[in-house]
């Protein structure tokens, strides 16, 4: 049974035990899914603030305490699809889910740094998201996570060097998040469905039941 | 210490409460100490300088994650907005860089910015950069500098020897300066204050292209003086002329005897440049 460990959405503030309960609902067996800084029942980050990096760091601590993923599929939803990938290209999977995990939208540096600004010019307005949360409830802050990376060049560069078996989940197979799937080094499974959980976590499982993992 | 966007920061603060506010940002793996000279010489001028040490940095909070470019932006305009008027913004490489963030971002919170060598890493360093190579490597440095925490040097004049070595052109008092307070005794030796996340990082894509875009909204005065010696951030001059293009009210300068830590080698020119753009901007 390939193991499954699940890397949440930023923002996301239920953290990973709803998709542990829909991965194990869709018949995935063993599956962590581990709670990001600041969501869930996770303390939150150090210095309050919320980055895409924080799964990462997350993972890299996992890894650390002696997880191993060669033999496992590592799940990235939203914007810890980056973070999932960036395991792909390291090596350091047996296999990668990228649930709306691309990247997109895809944007033009431009755009991305104006949307940037704008999102952190509101954050800065927002006397409860600036100051410390002390709950109860979800940490307001998460409403001005930044939007996914939204760099299909980047993205492209990734994917090329991911060689393990792929699955990319996305709401819409347009043509240029086509171009980014056309571009994975190995094996790549597509699937075009709305992103809830429990779909999501259906072709998660029918994947694992066929991919050469 | 003010508490700020959920951190504290070490503020280091010259001249009258009431005078026009100055707000400066050092550069990566320093801290606010390294204004001293300069900051007194503004103070002297009347103005109020804040020399910050970012998150990460110096007595400042810890980071969870590496290099938090956006924290520390919002970081530098909460201060700014807490002044209540807007701010000259002064800061050196990396500290510059967040500056511009600020000015593009907040137009309002800034009056100017100065830049001391801080038109971002060259390309040609982008250009080094291999995801393939850094995803390999990312988790297993970012797991071992976690688990390792901070160096442990046996002694001051060794840690500041380690500076010595790696900025060979700074002058030997502002080696044993920045080293002095950039550091603190730890267990039977001394370490570096700086947090051991901030030598980590995943990729994320960054360019120089979001350099350049900072630069483009930026709409306050901007003074950019360089330090035109062979240094670690020497840049070729027509990359130079390609940043600063997208700067729409600038003046440049270039201090020839000068490398990176061109306001620690070479104060009086620097301050002379600052004092002039202030001067010029300001009437």
């Amino acid at each position: 049974m390939t193991r499954v460990v699940l890397l949440h959405d930023l923002g996301d503030p239920g953290g990973g035990a709803p998709w542990a309960e829909a991965m194990t609902a869709a018949g995935v067996v063993d599956v962590v899914a581990p709670d990001l800084p600041g969501h869930g029942s996770a303390d939150p980050p150090v210095g309050g603030n919320y980055v895409r990096a924080d799964a990462g760091y997350l993972l890299a601590g996992l890894l650390g305490d002696g997880l191993v993923l060669k033999d496992a599929v590592l799940v990235g939803v939203g914007h810890s699809g980056w973070v999932a990938t960036v395991a792909a290209v390291g090596g350091h999977v047996g296999g990668v889910a990228l649930i709306a995990g691309l990247g997109r939208p895809w944007r033009s540096v431009d755009d991305r740094l104006a949307r940037r600004r704008r999102r952190t010019r509101e954050l800065l307005a927002d006397d409860a998201a600036m100051a410390v949360h002390e709950g109860p409830g979800a940490d307001p802050r998460l409403r001005y996570v930044l939007e996914p990376h939204g760099d299909q060049a980047l993205a492209i560069e990734a994917a090329a060097l991911v060689t393990v078996p792929t699955l990319v989940v996305e709401p819409d197979l347009d043509a240029a998040t086509l171009e980014v799937a056309a571009a994975f080094g190995g094996p790549v499974t597509l699937a075009e469905t709305d992103t809830e959980r429990s779909s999501a976590a259906r072709e998660v499982a029918a994947w694992l039941a066929t991919a050469p993992i | 210490m003010l508490e700020v966007n959920r951190t504290e920061l070490r503020v280091w603060d010259w001249g009258p409460e009431d005078g026009p506010p100055i707000v400066c940002a050092h550069g990566a793996y320093d801290h606010g100490r390294m204004f001293d000279e300069i900051a007194a010489a503004l103070a002297r001028d009347g103005h109020r300088v804040l020399a910050l040490d970012l998150r990460g940095h110096g007595d400042s909070g810890p980071l969870s994650t590496g290099h938090t470019f956006e924290a520390s932006v919002l970081d530098v305009a909460a201060v700014v907005k807490s002044l209540g008027r807007p701010a000259g913004l002064l800061g050196h490489s990396m500290g510059a860089g967040m500056l511009f963030g600020v000015a593009a971002t907040w137009p309002e919170l800034a009056r100017w910015v100065v830049s001391f060598d801080g038109l971002g890493p060259p390309s040609s360093g982008f250009g080094e950069f291999s995801l393939e190579a850094t995803a390999a490597q990312a988790f297993a440095d970012i797991a071992k500098r976690s688990a390792r925490g901070r160096r442990v040097f046996p002694d001051f004049a060794t840690l500041a020897a380690q500076r010595g070595d790696i900025n060979t052109r700074m002058p030997r008092r502002w080696v044993e300066h920045l080293a002095r307070h950039g550091s603190r005794p730890e267990g039977d030796g001394v370490v570096w204050k700086w947090d051991p996340l901030f030598n980590t990082f995943l990729p994320d894509g960054f360019t120089w292209e979001w350099v350049t875009s900072d630069f483009a909204a930026v709409t306050c005065p901007v003074l950019v003086v360089r330090g035109g010696a062979e240094d670690m951030w020497t840049f070729p001059e027509a990359e130079v002329a390609d940043r600063v293009s997208h700067l729409r009210d600038l003046e440049l300068h270039t201090i020839d005897d000068a490398g990176h830590y061109l306001h620690l080698e070479q104060p009086d020119q620097a301050l002379g440049h600052v004092r002039a753009f202030i001067q010029r901007v300001e009437s």
